[in-house]
């Protein structure tokens, strides 16, 4: 059974971003996207340690490793930040170097580990169809694919079996605890899924991308969606088109596959943040013009009606000059108001107001 | 015979030439990341150093692109540039979105590295072995420094040090209660910049050193130890580039005995050492000295309760 390596590297991609994506989202939720950062790079120690204790790159020991690590990472920021000496952030900010440092300073010291640390950072995808898996002797195909599948099952039941603890402990924890839903469980069995899913990805995208596909395809999906359910299915679409993609970007530039794809992924995430409806920077840029314009024009209106009733005359000019606006905005709602027929000018260029617009005046007053 | 070893790495910085160096470069940049870390750490932007000094990378990438030369000025100018864009890109997703600041530095720290390393192996794949050297700013290589280095480092931080000075009294105010800063006609906005923009500056001395992933570490870690033993914001700065300082030249020194240790993460563990130990021995807030307090507190009361039922007894006679 052949399969092309180029098949295998972007099975290996979808399916790592796929099982990011899909937990990155709770991640983001729960405003613990930077976890991800502190886990993804202390899981380096945990490998390391794996390999020297049982001499080689056993994926089962490795794994294992690499998750006892994250966890002791997450045990240590929280037994940090709980002693109340440091914020959260600063805790994350001091723990993974420091285990991400002996993690180096290991490899480098001991040089039979056959861990190039800087694929530590970016990874070795390229690499993926090379590793294959033997059952009995019998090639069983690529080593990623499998572990990774495995994983995605993992995850998927994970998510599907407790969806509705996930989701009432993410949005309204103390209403989790009441209703039972044990909300700290909860916690440390999505971070124990993190690690693994770090571990796992890691082997193949390195640190960085792993933290790529955890945050920014949910980042993007929760600006264009609120409910959770679509945001799972458009977070983990963003991670597979953008892990697509920057293969192809990578082959044709002949570039690095982990950080074309991660760059992809802030192109993408990029798109939706000026494009994306409802809540992208054109659409709010719109929205807020179009208020400005609204208040402007109840304010213009007002002001003549105000100004005829003390009988002095309202002209484009005037207007300009008595609220302080250029002459081009002054002239375009003056032209506004007139299409509208809020308002008609008279002979002397000066403005009186319609039925219709003394109607909408009486509707600002009341 | 070990004191005799200690002593002659230690004297080893006033006569071997590249040991001098290296540590040289170290302490600076423990000292300006550690005098400019406390205002991160303060402002709880501790992961903000993490995310800018990933997003250094493609400048230096660029620098070397455009410019085709490995000079340490012009690649911290690329690195520079991009880190300070990467810091605004975060604060414009936080303030334009509703995505959280955690999730906006995670974005930045990722994508800017990952287009860094795209960079990267381009440069890669045309210039052939030219690139070597750029690897280095990922882990930093504090052994490559060499005069010319030390004396850039040295000005940029001479530049760090003297706005900071300047601007003390408005960073504290802008740290502290920024609104009281705002009432008081303080233009907070072109100060947050400001300050912003001296941190990127104490990163990028950081890349040589310590290099991208492990210089958030510079920032916080002699920062935190320093607020262990001090509530005052001046005391914090100098405690805090002090041991930011030590750690750079115990590090550097550490790492030039073993062969092949980097000095990067050498450093880095220096400094959580010292920040271990100020947890335990800090007489306010220390674990030790909380003991002792504890354990006397309780052996007060007893007594107080012993004398009092010793009253009791003299009173009322034993029954």
């Amino acid at each position: 059974m052949e399969i092309s390596s180029d098949l295998i590297i972007i099975g290996t991609a979808i399916l790592v971003a796929a099982n990011c994506a899909s937990i990155g989202v709770f991640l983001v939720l729960r405003k613990m996207a930077m976890m991800s950062d502190a886990i993804s790079h202390s899981v380096l120690l945990g490998i390391v340690i794996a390999v020297f204790a049982v001499g080689g790159r056993e994926p089962v020991a490795v794994i294992v490793g690499g998750v006892l690590s994250g966890i002791l990472t997450i045990s240590l920021v929280e037994l940090l930040y709980r002693s109340g000496k440091l914020k959260q952030d600063s805790s994350i900010g001091i723990i993974f170097p420091f285990l991400f440092a002996i993690g180096v300073i290991l490899v480098t010291q001991a040089g039979n580990v056959h861990i190039d640390v800087q694929h530590v950072l970016y990874g070795s995808i390229e690499f993926a169809p090379f590793d294959t898996l033997y059952l009995d002797e019998l090639n069983i195909g690529s080593k990623s694919i499998w572990v990774l599948g495995i994983l995605a099952i993992a995850n998927v039941s994970f998510i599907v079996i407790l969806y509705k603890e996930l989701k009432i402990s993410t949005f309204d924890k103390s209403l989790a605890l009441s209703a039972g839903l044990m909300p700290l469980l909860v916690h440390y069995l999505l971070m124990i899924m993190v690690a693994t899913t770090a571990v796992v990805a890691f082997e193949s995208v390195g640190a960085i991308l792993v933290i790529a596909f955890f945050i920014v395809p949910a980042s993007a999906a929760f600006l264009l969606t609120d409910r959770l359910s679509r945001m799972l299915v458009l977070s983990v679409s963003l991670g597979i088109i953008s892990a697509v993609m920057g293969y192809l970007f990578a082959i044709f530039a002949d570039v690095s596959i982990s950080g074309s794809m991660a760059t992809i992924t802030g192109i993408i995430f990029g798109l939706v943040w000026i494009f994306g409806p409802n809540r992208g920077l054109i659409s709010r840029w719109r929205r807020i013009s179009k208020q400005r314009f609204e208040v402007d024009l109840g304010i213009v209106l007002t002001h003549i009606h105000k100004e005829l009733g003390s009988d002095r005359q309202v002209s484009t000019s005037s207007m300009s000059n008595s609220l302080g606006w250029t002459k081009e905005y002054s002239k375009k709602l003056s032209e506004f108001i007139q299409e509208q027929k809020f308002v008609e000018k008279n002979a002397q260029g000066n403005f009186a107001l319609t039925d219709i617009g003394l109607k909408k005046v009486e509707n600002y007053s009341n | 015979m070990i004191l005799e070893e200690i002593l002659s790495i230690f004297l080893g910085i006033f006569t071997d030439y590249t040991l001098r160096y290296v540590a040289l470069g170290s302490a600076i940049l423990g000292i300006t990341s550690g005098a400019l870390g406390c205002f991160t750490v303060l402002r709880k932007q501790s992961l903000f150093g993490d995310a800018i000094a990933h997003a250094a990378l493609p400048g230096i990438g660029f620098a070397y692109l455009f410019a085709g030369t490995k000079d340490s000025l012009l690649l911290m100018l690329g690195a520079a540039i991009f880190a300070w864009f990467g810091g605004m890109i975060t604060l414009a997703i936080t303030s334009t979105t509703r995505i959280k600041q955690d999730a906006a530095l995670g974005i930045t720290l990722s994508v800017f590295f990952g287009l860094g390393i795209v960079l990267l192996s381009y440069l890669q794949s045309i210039g052939g072995a030219s690139q070597g050297g750029l690897d280095r700013f990922l882990f930093g290589q504090a052994a490559a420094l060499i005069e010319s280095d030390v004396i850039n480092l040295g000005i940029l931080s001479a530049v760090c040090f003297t706005i900071l000075i300047l601007f003390y009294k408005e960073f504290k105010i802008t740290t502290f209660d920024s609104s009281f800063g705002q009432s008081l006609g303080f233009p907070i906005k072109y100060l947050n910049v400001l300050l912003t923009s001296v941190i990127v500056v104490a990163v990028v001395i950081g890349l040589h050193t310590v290099g991208v992933v492990l210089m958030v570490s510079m920032l916080i870690a002699p920062a935190a130890a320093a607020r262990q033993w001090t509530s005052n914001l001046k005391n914090m700065i100098i405690l805090s580039a002090i041991f930011g300082g030590l750690s750079g030249i115990i590090g550097s020194m550490i790492s030039s005995t073993a062969e092949g240790m980097s000095t990067g993460p050498v450093i880095v563990i220096t400094i959580t050492a010292i920040l271990g130990i100020s947890f335990v021995f800090s007489p306010k807030q220390g674990y030790l000295f909380r003991y002792i307090r504890n354990q006397r507190k309780s052996q007060t009361s007893l007594d107080n309760i012993k004398t009092i039922s010793d009253k009791e007894k003299e009173n009322h006679g034993n029954i």
